[in-house]
């Protein structure tokens, strides 16, 4: 042993006793740390007071091809009409930097002396904006860490479905309280975003209060996407009427000899989605949560009838006809199989259909129709009318609120403006090219698009694809109809805010426990244990918090 | 070769052994052969397709459900699309500068700190070597370190994917406990013959521990280049991201890279697997030279005395 170790009077028996002190110093002082930030989250609800929603007065620019039927449908259009109305006048922004924090799911854009969208926007919107965005895997710790640092961006676009903690306190401290500017009439000053329908604004909400603009998605939930071509190709119809007619129809096009299975699960925000949304409809599973009559909220998971929609996944799990490597599918590699022809089915948003359709003009892309297990018609479930809230930092200068609200109004401009057309297509030559007279974006425009402005603020979206797809456009339109029609809903839905300090991983562990039971590592019977985890973990305080809400509401 | 040269083979190879190993066999060393070759066919299989499906078509990687094993017409496509649209590129020299960079104040801090800790009678050696080791058990978490890269003014700024993490406190301990088996005689001659802390320390301690240099080294440039989390937190302006957090962004949410150069766009896999090609080509490339280092140095502290 050398004599420098021997001097070091820092042995390894001394280090072992402070490391085990120290280990036992978290261990009891771990809760209590836990505790400091341990805060009930308020009710998402009406608060003491509940200011008016803004006045609706809606605008269509332009006829629509397929007009919609019902609110819950989308108004379609072949192309983008050929006379813009401009819905903005007078200059929108101060020519100062305007900072604002996105969600992507694009690639990192070229830098700005490189980016003709990025230039082409920022002369649009006078402003020079500075993006911040993150992928969605990493938003929720950038986001925490943002706003942890007190660097709080011009905007921040707060996605609704990730659960993210403590939202009804940032609004009252780092966010704007946009009640005065948009409440009633007062939205009269920004016209495009008085063509946000009420629903959507309910969303927008938090304690009564008006706290930011909504990112208007569609609410037809996710379809289950078919390879038409390759169907037609195996004379299989993707109709099927019944649950069992499903199953014969997977067996039907599975052959994983040729490497062709029916269905392919893959990696959601909570873990695996073994297409639980279409599946559950079938079944007659609530969306999330049920509301009983007596004001009580029943979650899916407690249901009988999720319970079959599990055992019916398994039992197609059991038959072959999930993908082999279904359990840990990345989203990317799913689609590719989907692409490929490996897997004939992929369920994702219904914007995706016309994204996969515009991509991959050589494959034909249709969608299994909605029914009932048993025969019937089955439900869809239907999404929030929105993807985020931009909340604006709060401000003692009201010019530099209005200014923000001048950028976000100009943002939402409804399909067939000037506007609109200048956020989907960019700069003319660079970005779109107009080929038999109907301009395409091409393929430097959506790679310059990933500066993401357009996530900071959208008005009602229309069924719409800027590289024509005339069929699938109908299509899409013609499901739309029937999947309205037979929409559930979640109750809980407006009250997003509302979480829970354990929300993420009671989420995972339920998307855990199925993938378990699913793939038989687990019994059916294991969905009861489940449940119990679900209700002692949190469940019950979520529920009781989102049951408070609803009451309050009355 | 002739069964003479194979048995004059087996003779020295019979007679390099140690002493308790029994004289090897042709059956043994065939085994032993037929095993080493399996093992290495297990591990190069996954490179082999990696770097198989970025050189295919769309049509073979179709008809072979995704992966390529053998292209039969090899494309650059992918390689050309990922060159050509500059995201890739940009982020390529990034994460190169600043592995480069980072590695050479890596090393030569742990190295400055290794040495003074392992001196007998330094300055606060006790303290300082405690509040070191304290640092295994405790993490700050993501909310203290981000607020402590705001507060010293390296947000967006690419000091912030080195300075926090410039010294690793495993890597520390490793380089003092090789300077702790030093011979002590060697820094008392030295002493002797007048050279002072700092000569001592780049002209005889730094020679003889060029092992555990390089193996603290390659662990360090290892961290560097694939660091992506940092990026994702301290740079709000994705034109500075490196490689991995691009990467991360494509494969998670495979977002094509687009160029207008292009008549059509490479099969997604083949642009996917090509980034993989790209990300880990200059790991496998450094590897080698420093490999007979890594052997010497991975047993830095495991056997004392």
């Amino acid at each position: 042993m050398s004599s420098n170790a021997i001097n070091n009077k820092v042995g390894r028996r001394s280090f072992i006793k402070g490391a085990a002190f120290g280990l036992g110093a978290l261990a009891l002082g771990g809760p209590l740390l836990t505790a400091c930030g341990n805060g009930a989250a308020p009710s998402a609800g009406a608060g003491s007071s509940v200011v008016p929603l803004p006045a609706y007065l809606p605008q269509v620019i332009a006829k629509p091809d397929f007009k919609a039927p019902t609110a819950g449908v989308q108004n379609a259009w072949l192309r983008f009409p050929t006379d813009r109305a401009i819905t903005v006048k007078g200059v929108v922004g101060s020519g100062k930097p305007v900072t604002a924090m996105t969600i992507t799911y694009a690639q990192p854009p070229a830098p700005l002396e490189q980016n003709a969208y990025w230039q082409f926007m920022n002369k649009e919107l006078n402003i020079d904006y500075k993006p911040i965005i993150a992928a969605a895997n990493d938003f929720p710790a950038k986001f925490a860490a943002t706003m942890a640092g007190g660097d709080i961006p011009d905007m921040v676009a707060i996605p609704v479905f990730m659960g993210l903690p403590r939202i009804p306190e940032m609004y009252k401290t780092v966010f704007q309280d946009l009640s005065e500017h948009l409440s009633g009439d007062a939205i009269k000053e920004y016209p495009n975003l008085a063509n946000i329908d009420s629903e959507t604004w309910k969303y927008c909400r938090v304690d009564g209060k008006i706290v930011g603009i909504p990112t208007a998605r569609p609410t037809v939930g996710p379809p289950l996407m078919v390879r038409k071509d390759l169907f037609d190709q195996l004379g299989v119809s993707y109709n099927p009427k019944t649950a069992d007619e499903f199953e014969a129809m997977c067996k039907a096009v599975t052959d994983p000899k040729a490497n062709r299975y029916a269905l392919s699960a893959m990696l959601g925000d909570f873990g695996t989605t073994w297409n639980t949304r279409v599946f559950g409809g079938i079944f007659g599973a609530p969306n999330n949560w049920k509301l009983e009559s007596d004001g009580k909220l029943v979650r899916d998971i407690e249901t009988t009838e999720f319970k079959d929609t599990v055992a019916f996944m398994k039992k197609l799990w059991d038959g072959g006809y999930w993908h082999p490597d279904s359990a840990n599918q990345q989203v990317a590699t799913a689609k590719a199989l989907f692409i490929s022809g490996n897997v004939l089915t992929y369920s994702n948003g219904i914007a995706a259909w016309a994204t996969e359709s515009a991509n991959n003009p050589k494959i034909d892309i249709d969608v299994v129709y909605p029914f009932g297990a048993k025969g019937g018609k089955g439900a869809t479930y239907n999404n929030r009318p929105l993807f985020s809230l931009t909340a604006v930092k709060k401000s003692s200068d009201k010019e530099h609120t209005k200014e923000m609200l001048r950028i976000l109004n100009y943002l939402c401009a409804p399909f067939g403006s000037q506007e609109n057309f200048n956020v989907s297509f960019g700069a003319e030559g660079k970005n779109y090219d107009v080929v038999d007279g109907v301009p395409k974006v091409n393929k430097t425009g959506q790679a310059e698009m990933g500066v993401s402005i357009s996530r900071l603020g959208n008005g009602p979206q229309p069924l719409f694809s800027a590289i024509p797809i005339d069929k699938d456009i109908k299509r899409q339109f013609d499901y739309q109809v029937a999947a309205d029609a037979v929409g559930m809903s979640d109750p809980t839905m407006p009250y997003w805010p509302i979480t829970v300090t354990q929300m993420t991983s009671l989420e995972k562990a339920i998307t855990s426990g199925i993938t378990d039971v699913v793939t038989g590592r687990q019994p059916l019977s294991s969905l009861d244990e489940v449940a119990k985890t679900w209700r002692t973990g949190g469940g019950d305080e979520l529920r009781k918090k989102y049951e408070d809400a609803i009451a309050a509401d009355k | 070769m002739s069964a003479q040269t194979i048995a004059a083979k087996f003779r020295v190879a019979g007679e390099a052994r140690p002493a308790w190993a029994g004289r090897p066999t042709l059956w043994g060393s065939g085994f032993r052969a037929i095993a080493v070759i399996l093992l290495c066919a297990i591990v190069l299989f996954p490179f082999l397709i990696v770097i198989s499906t970025s050189l295919a078509t769309q049509d073979q990687i179709n008809a072979n459900g995704g992966f390529v094993i053998f292209p039969t017409e090899i494309s650059f496509q992918a390689y050309e699309q990922i060159f050509n649209g500059g995201v890739v590129t940009r982020a390529l020299l990034v994460s190169a500068l600043v592995t480069i960079t980072g590695t050479a104040i890596s090393l030569l801090t742990t190295v400055l700190a290794a040495y003074g800790l392992s001196r007998t009678g330094s300055l606060f050696q006790k303290p300082l070597l405690t509040i070191v080791l304290l640092t295994f058990l405790f993490a700050p978490g993501i909310i203290p370190l981000y607020l402590m890269v705001k507060q010293m003014g390296l947000l967006n700024n690419y000091w912030a994917l080195i300075l926090p993490v410039a010294v690793n406190a495993f890597n520390l301990v490793i380089v003092r406990g090789f300077f702790m088996n030093i011979p002590k005689e060697l820094m008392e001659a030295a002493r002797i013959d007048g050279a002072g802390e700092w000569r001592t320390l780049f002209q005889i301690v730094a020679p003889l521990s060029k092992a555990v240099i390089a193996v603290v080294g390659l662990f360090y440039a290892v961290s560097y280049w694939n660091a992506f989390f940092s990026a994702m937190l301290y740079l709000n302006d994705s034109t500075m991201w490196p490689l991995q957090l691009v990467l991360r962004t494509y494969v998670l949410q495979s977002t094509p890279l687009v160029s207008d150069t292009l008549a059509t766009l490479p099969p997604a896999q083949s642009i996917q697997m090509a980034i993989v090609v790209i990300a880990v080509l200059p790991i496998v490339a450094v590897y080698p030279f420093l490999q007979r280092h890594m052997s010497k140095g991975v047993l830095t502290g495991a056997v004392k005395g």
